[in-house]
């Protein structure tokens, strides 16, 4: 073949491509359509999403940027909703609107944090017990066992405890709770790959075992666990918020949800615009991560793509 | 058969105990730079420091610091709270029933309540009851139980003011402990005001806590009923004109039912970890509070023992309820 004929060779080749992602995406419009509570959360979690991408590039167009931290307007001390301050104001007088906004950058931010670090060490683990297989797995997997047999927030409280306040400590201790659905995830996505023809040819040409591990199995196994974690967002996000809530997350000032209601208990029942609205944004954000997953989830499994045949009673 | 199985399962427990009892071990020994400084709290004097050194063995070697760990546990010596001042293990021991009062009660209802609506949504698939209750069960899954308990407390004891905000019971009226469960003992009694009272202080917690567990348990029942009603045999029933009350009630809610059995034992973790916040906001004398007042002042003895007493609650329930699916289900034993 010809160099040029070759060029054309690609050219059609990504044209194809091109073509194929067109019709896959004209597809998912379509399935969107049929299922508006999908849409939904799509629309909630792009919305959250740009807050967030906002919230990082240009702090300064929130309402009181300055409110963000620990300032002070003793003239406003628990001032109620008003058209200036429409979620009113807290115990300092900050603006709860502008710290609630502020706060989707954050529990965004932390809850992937969460997810990736889970699933960073759920995937180490997986690999290591579906690959080396024999007492190494049967020792890592009695672990994971042991593990999801604990309830998970309350293991998380134990290490955010000893690892003592703050944002970045709570993240570890979740994530550190967090992995073993991934690793039995990958643990068996591995074991499905790990007889393949092409990992035995890998293998018979010499390759090391942690070549095999890392190029071609990693790659074949880790597809199921990353779809399963970014549809657990919405679980690590409240729980990063319960454990805020109990003075194990975010320190003060910072504006995470769970810490402001935890500030907010205090003022109750007069102020409850400081709780409500923290609280109310929790509440979407999950809501969106669970319909999209939901959604998602459904796509993704063909047995539901035909639509269940129910016989009406 | 199922003998060894029961067999296999008691070990089980026994296995998890040791890895939580382990991973405690490591929590406080291993991670932080200065053990004492956490076990004494965070005002201690340098007195109390050393104490909490020589208490915890941090002058011999770490193998012997780990027995010395496991002797302890074993007798029941888990150490001072830092709060109440008092021995971890009877302030637990004295918090339970409270806990366990306000867990049962949240379990049924999640239970009574979530069965046969999830029955009615997938009988009524697709239907506008099926999307109401769908959307209900999402927006159950996704509300924070902390803030949903602040809420109610807003709504039903401060603004209406139909409901008491905290507490367990109404100050002087408490029965005579039996079991320790209010309502089981003001019954025994016959004492009808304290039953009263600690009904209407149990409504608020209770249906807080069974909010996320309802909500789950809808979605479970809801995606039974929809896998029987997509099999050939309910075609078949219905073809040979046999009634749909009976199909419904004979064939339909008893497949469905299986499937519940297996989530009541992961609802009870769901249950056990909102129980914290739930106890907290509403002032409820039980475990969960004891543990969220812990975390708040940095408690880490109380902390601690409360995650052991959890940890071992959580798997003997599991435990029970695999045991009592494969009483119900021959298959799982083999």
């Amino acid at each position: 073949m010809t160099y040029a004929s070759a060029k054309l060779v690609m050219k059609e080749l990504s044209r194809a491509r091109i073509r194929k992602l067109k019709m896959e995406l004209r597809y998912a419009l379509i399935l969107l359509k049929r299922s508006p509570l999908t849409l939904a959360g799509l629309i909630i979690i792009g919305t959250l999403s740009v807050i967030a991408l906002i919230c990082t590039i240009a702090p300064q167009i929130l309402p009181y940027p300055e409110d963000i931290g620990s300032a002070t307007h003793p003239e406003l001390l628990h001032c109620p909703p008003s058209p200036e301050h429409p979620f009113g104001c807290d115990y300092l007088g900050r603006d709860v609107l502008t710290r609630v906004i502020y706060g989707t950058k954050i529990s965004l931010y932390a809850g992937a944090l969460v997810v990736l670090l889970g699933l960073s060490l759920g995937t180490l683990i997986g690999l290591i017990a579906g690959y080396v297989g024999g007492i190494v797995d049967d020792v890592l997997m009695r672990i994971t066992d042991a593990f999801l047999s604990i309830p998970g927030l309350v293991l998380a409280l134990a290490i955010a405890a000893t690892l003592g306040r703050g944002l970045m400590n709570a993240i570890i201790a979740l994530a550190v709770t967090w992995w073993p659905w991934y690793a039995r995830l990958v643990r068996s996505c591995t074991l499905a790959v790990k007889n393949e023809l092409f990992v035995l040819a890998a293998r018979i040409m010499g390759a090391r075992s942690i070549v095999i591990m890392l190029k071609h199995i990693l790659p074949n196994a880790l597809g199921p666990a990353i779809i399963n974690a970014t549809l657990d967002l919405g679980f690590a996000i409240l729980a990063l918020a319960s454990l805020g809530f109990l003075g194990l997350g975010a320190t003060p000032p910072t504006p995470e949800w769970g810490a402001m209601i935890s500030e907010a208990r205090k003022y109750l029942p007069n102020m409850w615009w400081e709780a409500t609205f923290p609280g109310l944004m929790i509440f979407l954000a999950v809501l969106g991560f669970n319909l999209l997953g939901d959604g998602l989830r459904d796509l993704l499994d063909p047995k539901f793509r035909r639509g269940a045949r129910v016989w009406r009673i | 058969m199922l003998a060894a199985y029961i067999l296999k399962r008691v070990a089980w427990i026994f296995f998890v105990i040791f890895v939580v009892v382990t991973i405690t071990y490591v929590l406080t020994m291993v991670i932080p730079a200065n053990p004492a400084l956490l076990w004494a709290g965070p005002h201690a004097t340098k007195e109390q420091i050393e104490k909490a050194a020589k208490y915890l063995g941090l002058d011999k070697p770490p193998f012997e610091r780990y027995l010395m760990y496991w002797r302890r546990f074993l007798t029941g010596d888990w150490g001072l709270s830092i709060h109440t001042k008092r021995p971890v293990l009877a302030d637990l021991a004295k918090r339970i029933p409270a806990t366990m009062e306000l867990g049962l009660s949240a379990m049924i209802i999640a239970i009574a309540l979530g069965v046969p609506l999830g029955i009615l949504c997938g009988v009524r698939y697709e239907t506008w009851v099926d999307h109401v209750l769908r959307i209900f069960s999402l927006a159950g899954v996704a509300l924070p139980t902390f803030w949903l308990a602040i809420m109610m407390q807003l709504v039903f004891s401060y603004w209406l003011g139909i409901l008491p905000s905290t507490g367990r019971i109404d100050p002087g009226l408490a029965p005579k402990t039996i079991t320790g469960f209010y309502i089981i003992d003001s019954i025994l009694t016959n004492n009808i005001p304290a039953l009263i009272s600690s009904l209407k202080h149990l409504v608020l917690p209770a249906l807080a806590l069974a909010t996320g567990p309802l909500a789950i348990i809808v979605r479970v029942t809801r995606a039974a009923v929809l896998d029987v009603l997509s099999r050939e045999h309910v075609k078949t029933l219905l073809v040979y004109g046999m009634p749909r009350r009976v199909i419904l009630m004979k064939y339909i809610a008893k497949s469905a039912g299986l499937p519940v059995v297996t989530v009541i034992g992961l609802e009870f973790g769901y249950v056990l970890a909102g129980d914290f916040v739930v106890e907290l906001v509403f002032d409820w004398p039980g475990l969960g509070r004891y543990a969220a007042e812990a975390c708040l002042t940095l408690d880490y003895p109380a902390i601690m023992g409360t995650v052991i007493v959890v940890a071992i609650i959580y798997v003997v329930v599991n435990t029970l309820v695999d045991i009592v699916y494969a009483f119900l289900d021959p298959r799982i034993r083999y």
